[in-house]
């Protein structure tokens, strides 16, 4: 479904071009659970912006379902790092409900999808609150809410659960897990954290530090995965050890 | 809680206290100006109808009647801003027009008229050739005078009632912009069509082709009228009598310099108004420029002012509003009117004519 | 929450009144001449007189007028080239210098330039409020525009809003914490530049004249008494609108979205 051909993105820093993205070459089936793994430094952030459309790409180029993609669009609803990404001057519900208005969702439609997402997240009693008053795991919720209920082609994940303590993490990824199962949505996932790539993908996308795809290791492990079943600790070694360069 | 409200009562106190004490000495006589010849202040204005008071400056004339004192020059924007400084005891005497004047007076200002600086020749011009006199303005028409209440909005409404019988009839027409934003104003040919203006503004008007006078302050007054006046506090006349009456002669040789020299007080009063010498010597002897100590018109000014609802009452007697050597100057003839007190009136109220 | 709200404003009031007393005291030992230090109740008397006249009520409303008019002039253009300097480097750069040259200079100081341009109706005195106001809108609009964190328009652009649907869907109501902080700003240099520009320039012939115009006359006329009770005019309509429009503005916005800045 979504085929990414050979593409390189550079950056100019300190008057010098560094090259950010390296010949980067996969592609992604309907439905699949894919983590893109990787340590600081290495791209995948950019990766996942250049699938998203808001930023350039250098060389190469992008298909979803055969059409070449270069802008953002709704066919690929990014959920982002960080805490700021719902407007703080709507409610949840409204936060949810703004993006189906603006794109020519009728009204009866609208509060059903947002009925549904809202209790799929598990928020539907905190509809009428405003962001600041929620906290940093309900905020992600409403977030992922807001992706859904777009019901993209493909959902962009830059380390959401990042900025979360343990508890919440894991609570969230088993969360995440629910609604991929039941909606079977493809979900693109970055993060630093093997475990969580571990517990979540269908396959692992490695990136080296120079910005290649170092491997791409496919997770055949039987879900729900936990760090002490079979096979868990084996994959952990090598995907700690292809990071290792 | 209580420390808190204490403290700031206390603070409040303390700091109105201060405020009073230092305001105590702005109003004691003793503490600031005139107490035995010893300091004087004199607030003017900028212009060359104040001409008497810059050579009283220029030539040191009031140190010479009283010696020994320390003279102290304030200049000043506007009348009103003269009469606040000396109702307040910051200065002894200042120059200003019959409005400041005679409203202070109504309200119970304690000052009177000491002397007289001369007449000024103020003239309306316009650029709109169809224009020949005050009746042919229209409701378009925008006519610039320097303040509301001024003796240029006083003069118009007096040509208006002599040629329609209304006094108002120009009022929405008027607008008050200082002499300078004037002139451009007019000479623009934008939204001011007619300025009352005075030298030498009115020369840079007269220069363009398109400019005329239709009407002098003189003929709208219906007489010669005095345009600024010396006024003093009657604390300063009474508790220093030697330090008034000095500042009467030497003001009276200031006027008699600029009348029987006037190429030489040109020279000296140029770069004070900073204006060319030629330009200052043409403003000097312009007709209708009169520099003289006896006061005209003065009562006539009142009436009208009354009339206009600008104060509450007409002084029933030149002493009410002079001190005594302005009455000396006009005189006053037993059983009726000196000639120079008919000349306190306006054409009209004399004998009804 | 509403005993300390409370006890503060009896500690207000309690101050205001003793300063009432204590000015009055003063103005009854005439400390001070009469004529220029008038009593409390004789200001009280004369803003009371003013009021029911419809006088001072005439006059606050032109003055109000005026103001209105300059700051939907002002709001639109800073918007407009906020968004602008947003969108273009080169408007940006303009708009810098523009504001490096303009802001320093006090409204009143143009007020010669205006007359020659704007002729002596209200236009000069728009110009001036328009000048006094539009450099502080703009440099608030501008730091509003630039802290709006980069996800709110990535998420906007995502979800497909571009130009203006993603200026007025997200730009405006993410800087809205700067956007009003300006036009306070802009609302109390306004207040200032009318005053000024009224008592310097007086008022266009046939108009009403402002608040401005009216303290000229009253000084003029050497009503001290008339000129304070102006003074409270303005203070009662600048506490007015500080109380009863902009906090109330306020608690329905920024305050109960979280986001006072």
């Amino acid at each position: 479904m979504l085929k990414v051909d050979k593409i390189n993105k550079a950056f100019t820093v300190n008057g010098s071009e560094k090259n950010i993205l390296n010949n980067i070459t996969f592609t992604i089936e309907a439905g699949e659970f894919v983590c893109i793994l990787g340590p600081s430094g290495s791209g995948k952030t950019t990766l996942l912006r250049c699938i998203g459309g808001f930023e350039a790409l250098t060389n190469g180029n992008m298909l979803l379902d055969g059409q070449s993609i270069s802008r953002p669009g709704i066919d690929r609803i990014m959920v982002f790092q960080g805490f700021e990404q719902l407007f703080g001057w709507k409610t949840v519900e409204a936060n949810v409900e703004y993006p189906l208005k603006i794109n020519q969702i009728d009204k009866g439609n609208r509060q059903e999808l947002v009925r549904k997402y809202l209790s799929m997240v598990g928020l539907e009693n905190y509809k009428t609150y405003y962001p600041h008053q929620l906290s940093g795991g309900m905020k992600q919720r409403a977030a992922i809410a807001r992706a859904l209920a777009l019901e993209p082609r493909i959902l962009l994940m830059d380390e959401p659960f990042g900025n979360l303590d343990a508890q919440t993490r894991n609570s969230l990824q088993n969360e995440l897990l629910k609604i991929w199962s039941e909606l079977k949505t493809t979900i693109l996932f970055v993060t630093h954290d093997i475990e969580e790539a571990i517990i979540l993908s269908d396959r692992i996308l490695v990136l080296s530090t120079s910005g290649e795809v170092k491997s791409i290791i496919p997770n055949r492990l039987e879900r729900p995965r936990k760090p002490g079943n079979f096979g868990f600790a084996e994959l952990w070694d090598l995907l700690y050890s292809q990071l290792g360069d | 809680m209580r420390m808190k409200k204490y403290t700031a009562i206390l603070l409040v106190v303390a700091l109105l206290g201060a405020f009073v004490l230092g305001g105590c000495s702005a109003n004691n006589p003793s503490k600031t100006t005139n107490k035995g010849g010893s300091k004087v202040t004199i607030a003017l204005q900028f212009g060359l109808a104040y001409a008497p008071v810059q050579i009283m400056k220029e030539k040191n004339l009031l140190e010479k009647y009283l010696p020994g004192a320390e003279i102290s020059w304030k200049q000043m924007g506007t009348g009103p801003a003269i009469r606040d400084a000396m109702v307040t005891g910051q200065v002894d005497v200042g120059f200003m027009g019959i409005s400041p004047f005679l409203i202070g007076w109504d309200k119970g200002a304690e000052w009177k008229i000491a002397t007289a600086a001369g007449s000024q020749p103020l003239g309306l011009v316009t650029y709109k050739e169809n224009i020949k006199k005050v009746s042919d303005f229209s409701s378009t028409d925008r006519i610039a005078t320097p303040a509301v209440a001024s003796i240029q909005q006083m003069l118009l409404s007096m040509a208006a009632e002599k040629e329609s019988g209304n006094p108002r009839a120009l009022d929405n027409l008027m607008v008050s912009i200082t002499h300078p934003d004037a002139v451009t104003s007019l000479l623009g040919k934008k939204d001011v069509t007619a300025h009352f203006s005075s030298p030498p503004y009115i020369f840079q008007e007269l220069a363009d082709k398109d400019v005329h006078q239709i009407l002098n302050g003189e003929d709208a007054f219906g007489g010669e009228f005095t345009f600024i006046f010396g006024v003093a506090t009657n604390k300063f006349h009474d508790a220093n009598p030697s330090a008034y009456a000095a500042f009467v002669a030497a003001f009276n040789e200031a006027i008699s310099f600029i009348n029987n020299n006037p190429q030489e007080a040109a020279k000296i009063l140029a770069p004070v108004n900073q204006l060319s010498e030629a330009e200052t010597y043409k403003s000097l002897t312009w007709n209708g420029t009169n520099y003289c100590s006896t006061p005209f018109g003065i009562i006539g000014l009142a009436e009208f002012m009354k009339n206009s609802g600008y104060i509450s009452k007409v002084p029933s007697n030149l002493s009410e509003i002079a001190f005594e050597n302005v009455e000396a100057a006009i005189g006053k003839r037993y059983g009726e009117m000196s000639a120079i007190e008919k000349l306190q009136l306006r054409k009209s109220d004399i004998n009804g004519q | 929450m509403a005993n300390k709200s409370k006890a503060a404003f009896y500690q207000k009031a309690l101050f205001v009144l003793i300063l009432m007393l204590l000015w009055e005291t003063v103005a009854r030992m005439e400390f001070f001449n009469p004529t220029v230090f008038p009593s409390v109740t004789s200001i009280i008397a004369a803003f009371l007189k003013g009021v029911a006249s419809g006088l001072l009520v005439e006059k606050t409303v032109y003055s109000l007028y005026l103001i209105l008019k300059g700051l939907i002039l002002s709001l639109l253009a800073a918007i407009l080239l906020s968004s602008l300097a947003m969108g273009f480097r080169t408007v940006e750069n303009i708009l810098d210098i523009l504001n490096s040259i303009l802001h320093p200079l006090p409204g009143i100081a143009l007020l010669p330039v205006a007359i020659l341009w704007f002729g002596i109706g209200e236009g000069s005195i728009i110009f001036i409020i328009i000048h006094s106001v539009l450099w502080p809108m703009v440099v608030n609009f501008m730091t509003g525009f630039k802290t709006i964190p980069r996800i709110h328009l990535d998420v906007g652009e995502n979800i497909g809003l571009k130009g203006l649907h993603l200026l007025w869907g997200v730009m405006l109501p993410a800087s809205l914490p700067y956007l009003l902080s300006g036009i306070k700003i802009a609302w109390a240099r306004a207040w200032r530049a009318v005053i000024a520009a009224e008592m310097v320039f007086g008022a266009a012939s046939g108009s009403a004249g402002g608040l401005g115009w009216h303290i000229y006359m009253t000084r003029y006329m050497f009503d001290m008494a008339g000129t304070f009770a102006a003074l409270l005019a303005i203070i009662i309509v600048g506490i007015g609108v500080e109380e009863l429009l902009f906090k109330n503005i306020e608690k329905f916005t920024v305050v109960k979205w979280g986001m006072t800045i």
